[in-house]
């Protein structure tokens, strides 16, 4: 009993102490000059993942190895050594009320990466004009819908997210299965990058070959949002053990692989992640404004129409006027297609971000800027003070 | 508020403790749960009603009918040189495939395959060894392993050996355990021969004086004139070499090769199409002499020069050239012109000792402005 609370003494000394924090303070200083370097040649969301939102990496300068504490791991540690080192060293009277204010500051804005990190979703919403949509899509995360093909009215999807197959590589696979469905799903041989090819060779692809097809893989690209994904999927019917098998792939305009079960026709569609919104957004119309002579947007924006409970609201979406509604935030980021000759349809592109501490950063800056002036102020006046005293006692 | 780091004390007593099996168990099942084949089916939870499917879906449409815009466009056809061999005693000649000059099946053992393929425009090196590799179960090598393979003669010219074991997944899906792998690659240009053996593990031990006998026996007969394809046929080309320019013999994939100086080798290409394109081709050859990719905007303020009737891009560059095969060459250079025309590309390319292909630099241009279609 001694040596257990010796051990957890010698934990909160260690949790508590004024010398992690520095440390803590430095290595995340570290993480973000080498991500930032890292960020030239892996791009910006591999970089993220690496090394901000992971407990280690290691960080290869040349042939050298250099193994790291992750962002997370450091900006968990740093949050614990906050509250530990508050209720070990703290003690709250008026002169430490700057101070106090301070680390509350500070624990909003790690609460608020805290929240980003595992709430919060992001992606787009592209409309061309006279296009509704009550979703928005995933720039990077993947997921697998199935659902029944050729029916009308409301649709039912089952949905596989893309944690459960991403690491289905070559010689890798999990089955899938839903009382509602007559069938099970085998994923394998998943490609984060990837093309279809007809195999006219068996150079280069490494999935299986269905129908004379099979998948190519391809160097990831620096914009992970350019990455194209790819899976093999096996149908084995619940009744008669039948079985098919369909490459799947992840750029939109591809159709999805169709097949019977049950007596009925289902399909299953790779596709980015979608998030559904509270509203529907139409997009009345979209007007880019070039610079005079050449083909380069001086400003774009967008005329949309939000339906929300048999309401109708016109909004304008332009450059640092988003639109904020139902926790979401819908910016104007882009437009296209690039190419297109003058004249030509545009569609619109609107980064959609649904953070609940979207604001959270700013209120701790309040809160930390409050702090140190009343920690400031605090200083000024111990300090005119003690002048003071200092004159009326006079030279010894 | 306040506490001491020694006069903490915890309110509830768990009695759980972290000792060395405990945590060696943990570990395991930790591990074994993120690795290999999950045969327990997993339930779908995520499920959501919407008002309309959001997929156009095409009934019974085939990966054909999906797939179609990724169909490989209709290129020239490009020679094939004509090889001959001897198969060894007791292998199964099972004749030619669309892509393979040559299948059989050693001993006879349906587990087993070889195969001879030349496949223009069939990738580097580093890919199909990685791609055998990955085949075998086993982790990619990076570039400079890859050149560290050992070199057998094939046809006369290094080819890189590659021998490996483990569980062998083809692409019809299967598995074969306990297997090996032997093969032979030889690359020239964009293109490759490639002699590849696979079958379990104990029959190819025993048949690897065969197969190496098979390698040896492998010769050129013929390198067949062009054929005709929906592309059109290559151009009949006239040209003028340079005083003192000696001719090579032909070599696949190449309209005609030159050596000039002591270590300095020039060579035309024309491929199908746009062969990649301008861009990829460009930063190609820089990497083969240790520049930096350049822009498509950088790239189009490029010297050019006259070929063809045309402005071919001139690439030029000094440094360690590194071709798809063959050791690192220090204080190299390499000249080059890539002039992209209707259905093809030409390339003219010059390679030598620095100094040496500085003085033929005239003669190369020379040669170049002295290219023509016959009629």
């Amino acid at each position: 009993m001694q040596k257990i609370n010796a051990i957890s003494g010698f934990l909160i000394k260690i949790l508590s102490s004024q010398k992690l924090a520095a440390v803590l303070m430095t290595l995340l200083l570290l993480l973000t000059f080498l991500g930032t370097l890292e960020q030239v040649d892996h791009g910006l969301f591999a970089v993220q993942k690496a090394y901000f939102e992971s407990w280690f990496l290691v960080h290869e300068i040349g042939p050298v190895p250099i193994p790291l504490p992750g962002g997370l791991l450091c900006m968990s540690l740093f949050g614990l050594n906050l509250l530990v080192g508050g209720l070990v060293r703290f003690r709250l009277k008026p002169s430490n009320l700057g101070i106090f204010i301070i680390h509350i500051g500070m624990a909003i804005m790690l609460a608020s990466g805290l929240v980003k990190l595992y709430i919060s979703d992001d992606g787009h919403l592209t409309l061309f004009e006279e296009e509704e949509s009550n979703e928005f899509v995933s720039y990077h995360y993947w997921e697998l819908a199935i659902f029944e093909s050729g029916i009308s009215g409301p649709v039912k999807e089952y949905l596989i997210p893309g944690e459960d197959f991403l690491h289905l590589g070559s010689g890798k696979s999990r089955v899938f299965v839903d009382s509602d469905l007559p069938f099970q799903v085998e994923l394998s041989n998943f490609l984060a990058n990837c093309k279809p090819r007809f195999e006219d060779s068996d150079l280069q692809a490494i999935s299986p070959e269905i129908e004379g097809w099979a998948l190519e893989e391809l160097p990831m690209e620096v914009a992970a949002e350019r990455n194209i994904a790819g899976l093999v999927a096996t149908v084995i019917e619940t009744a008669g053990e039948t079985s098919s098998s369909g490459l799947l792939y992840g750029r939109s305009d591809i159709a999805p692989w169709s097949f019977q079960a049950g007596g009925r026709s289902w399909a299953l569609a790779l596709r980015h992640r979608r998030f559904s919104m509270p509203f529907t957004i139409r997009l009345d119309d979209f007007h880019k404004e070039d610079h005079p002579g050449i083909e380069m947007a001086r400003s774009f924006r967008s005329d949309v129409t939000k339906f929300e409970s048999g309401r109708e609201q016109k909004i304008r979406i332009q450059m640092n006027e988003p639109l904020r509604d139902g926790g979401l935030v819908l910016f104007q980021s882009g437009w296209g297609p690039s190419n297109a000759p003058p004249g030509a349809r545009l569609y619109t592109v609107l980064s959609v971000v649904r953070n609940p501490s979207d604001h959270w950063p700013l209120y701790s800056c309040i809160v930390i800027g409050a702090g140190m002036l009343i920690a400031f102020i605090q200083k000024l006046l111990k300090y005119a003070q003690r002048q003071a005293r200092l004159r009326e006692e006079g030279p010894e | 508020m306040s506490f001491s780091a020694t006069g903490w004390r915890p309110r509830h007593r768990t009695k759980v403790y972290l000792t060395g099996s405990n945590l060696i168990i943990s570990l395991l099942l930790l591990l074994t749960s993120c690795q290999g084949d999950d045969r327990t089916p997993r339930p779908i939870t995520g499920k959501r009603t919407i008002a309309a499917p959001v997929h156009r879906v095409i009934p019974g449409a085939s990966h054909d009918q999906r797939f179609q815009n990724f169909r490989p466009p209709r290129v020239p056809v490009r020679p094939v040189p004509q090889l001959g061999w001897d198969t060894p005693r007791g292998w199964v000649d099972l004749g030619p495939t669309t892509t393979r000059q040559a299948n059989f099946r050693p001993a006879n053992n349906p587990a087993s395959e070889c195969y001879l393929a030349i496949l223009p425009g069939g990738g580097g090196l580093e890919d199909n060894v990685n791609r055998w590799r990955r085949q075998m179960g086993k982790r990619p090598l990076s570039s400079e392993e890859v050149l560290a393979l050992p070199e057998r003669p094939l046809l006369g010219a290094p080819a890189r050996w590659i021998e490996i074991t483990g569980d062998f997944s083809g692409l019809s899906g299967g598995t074969l355990p306990d297997a090996r792998l032997f093969g032979l690659i030889l690359t020239f240009g964009d293109s490759g021969l490639f002699v590849k053996m696979t079958g379990p593990d104990a029959l190819l031990v025993a048949e690897r004086e065969r197969f190496l006998g098979f390698c040896d026996s492998l010769h050129l007969q013929s390198i067949p004139p062009p054929r005709e394809s929906p592309g059109g046929a290559l151009p009949d080309l006239t040209w003028t070499a340079p005083k003192g320019w000696i001719v090579d013999p032909p070599k696949p994939m190449r309209h005609f090769t030159y050596h000039a100086g002591t270590n300095t080798e020039c060579y035309l290409s024309i491929l199908g199409g746009s062969a990649g394109g301008l861009e990829r081709n460009v930063n190609r050859w820089r990497r083969e002499i240790g520049l930096d990719p350049l822009s498509a905007q950088e790239i189009a303020k490029l010297d050019s020069a006259p070929m063809l009737g045309g402005n071919a891009t001139l690439i030029e560059g000094s440094g360690t050239f590194q071709g798809v095969s063959g050791p690192p060459r220090d204080g190299f250079r390499l000249l080059g012109l890539i002039l992209p025309s209707p259905g093809r590309t030409f390339f003219l390319k010059m390679v030598g000792p620095a100094a040496e292909v500085e003085t033929l630099r005239d003669g190369f241009l020379f040669l170049a402005q002295s290219i023509e279609i016959k009629n």
